[in-house]
């Protein structure tokens, strides 16, 4: 019998606060979207837990936003560029299941649970390459049922995002702990008892990675 | 043996499979893969769409894991879940599931019509 390992869970995630209020007005989130409430490592069958538990939360706020009346304001001309993406005719990208192939194959040779500064940069070259094979629109027309190209092409561009996501903060935290090992830096360093967050910067699409603190048992008490 | 000789005698699973929607006369395009023990009949409907055909449309949503029976078609047939049921070094026939209004190939309508968020995608 073949065995092998795969990525079953993502521990990384959406920040939000208490009330699972994210950074976008009226945008909830909740289960294996958010990051942080595993640590470095999540146990086996948590996941459920975590879902049910912060699935709650989110539902009493959006019960509470509805009974506030609080309508998030929407902004037509924000969703200019992603409703012309989402009605774009006919971008000539290469097969995109393939590339979604190849993206999942340089990220589990990379950026698996043990990486180093090399690997690191092999798997965020694979992506500045994935990237430009991506193109800047979606094959296909619009409104056809269960175009599985149309919709890898999509699922690609955020996977490029995300796979961004994971090797920017592993290359930057020169330590081991949990899932993530680094085989240059194999030991746990107590100066990266912190979180690392991602933004997006909407105008030059870049990610900048800052640090926050983690609320331990000894800053609670101080 | 030479790596071509040994690459002729790997034997080959055939697909084949359905093509097209509902308003198109009914026909089967087939499909050779290069046949490997263990592998599901959604491991190789994947592998075609990264290898030969990417437009080719079936349903999968939970990867092999038998929970979301989203990947339910016919084999030769017979009612089956394409990842639960094993490629074979022989060929089979692949359909949509006859009462199912199809939306292509082998994906068809499985919510139920009053559960969709609109008729024209399903």
């Amino acid at each position: 019998m073949e065995v092998a390992p795969i990525a079953h869970y993502h521990m990384g995630g959406i920040r939000v606060d208490t009330r699972m209020r994210t950074g976008v007005p009226g945008l909830l989130a909740a289960g294996e979207a958010v990051g942080g409430a595993n640590g470095a490592n999540r146990l086996s069958g948590n996941a459920i837990t975590e879902a049910f538990a912060f699935g709650r939360a989110a539902g009493r706020e959006a019960a509470a936003m509805v009974a506030r009346r609080e309508a998030p304001a929407f902004d037509p001309a924000a969703a200019t560029a992603a409703l012309a993406l989402v009605g774009a005719i006919g971008g000539d990208a290469p097969n995109p299941a393939a590339l979604v192939d190849a993206l999942q194959r340089a990220m589990a040779e990379h950026a698996g649970p043990f990486r180093t500064a090399d690997s690191l940069l092999r798997a965020r070259a694979a992506i500045a390459a994935l990237r430009g094979r991506l193109g800047a629109a979606p094959p296909g027309v619009p409104g056809l049922g269960h175009d599985l190209a149309r919709l890898d092409w999509f699922d690609l561009r955020q996977m490029l995002l995300v796979a961004d996501c994971v090797v920017t903060a592993a290359f930057a935290r020169q330590e081991s702990r949990g899932a993530h090992q680094r085989e240059d830096f194999p030991q746990t360093d107590p100066a990266w008892t912190l979180n690392q967050a991602l933004t997006l910067d909407p105008v030059s699409g870049q990610l900048r990675l800052s640090r926050q603190p983690v609320a331990t048992d000894a800053a609670a008490a101080a | 043996m030479t790596g071509a000789e040994e690459q002729d005698a790997m034997p080959t699973a055939t697909l084949l499979i359905r093509r097209g929607g509902p308003d198109a006369p009914p026909r089967h395009q087939r499909f050779e893969l290069r046949f490997e023990p263990g592998e599901s009949i959604l491991d190789g409907l994947r592998r075609l769409r990264i290898a030969q055909d990417p437009s080719l449309a079936f349903r999968y949503a939970c990867l092999n894991a038998n929970a979301c029976k989203e990947c339910m078609m016919l084999r030769d047939g017979a009612v089956i879940y394409a990842c639960t049921a094993r490629l074979e070094a022989r060929e089979m026939r692949l359909d949509p599931l006859p009462n199912k209004a199809l939306v292509r190939d082998l994906a068809t309508a499985i919510a139920p019509p009053d559960e969709r968020l609109s008729t024209q995608d399903t």
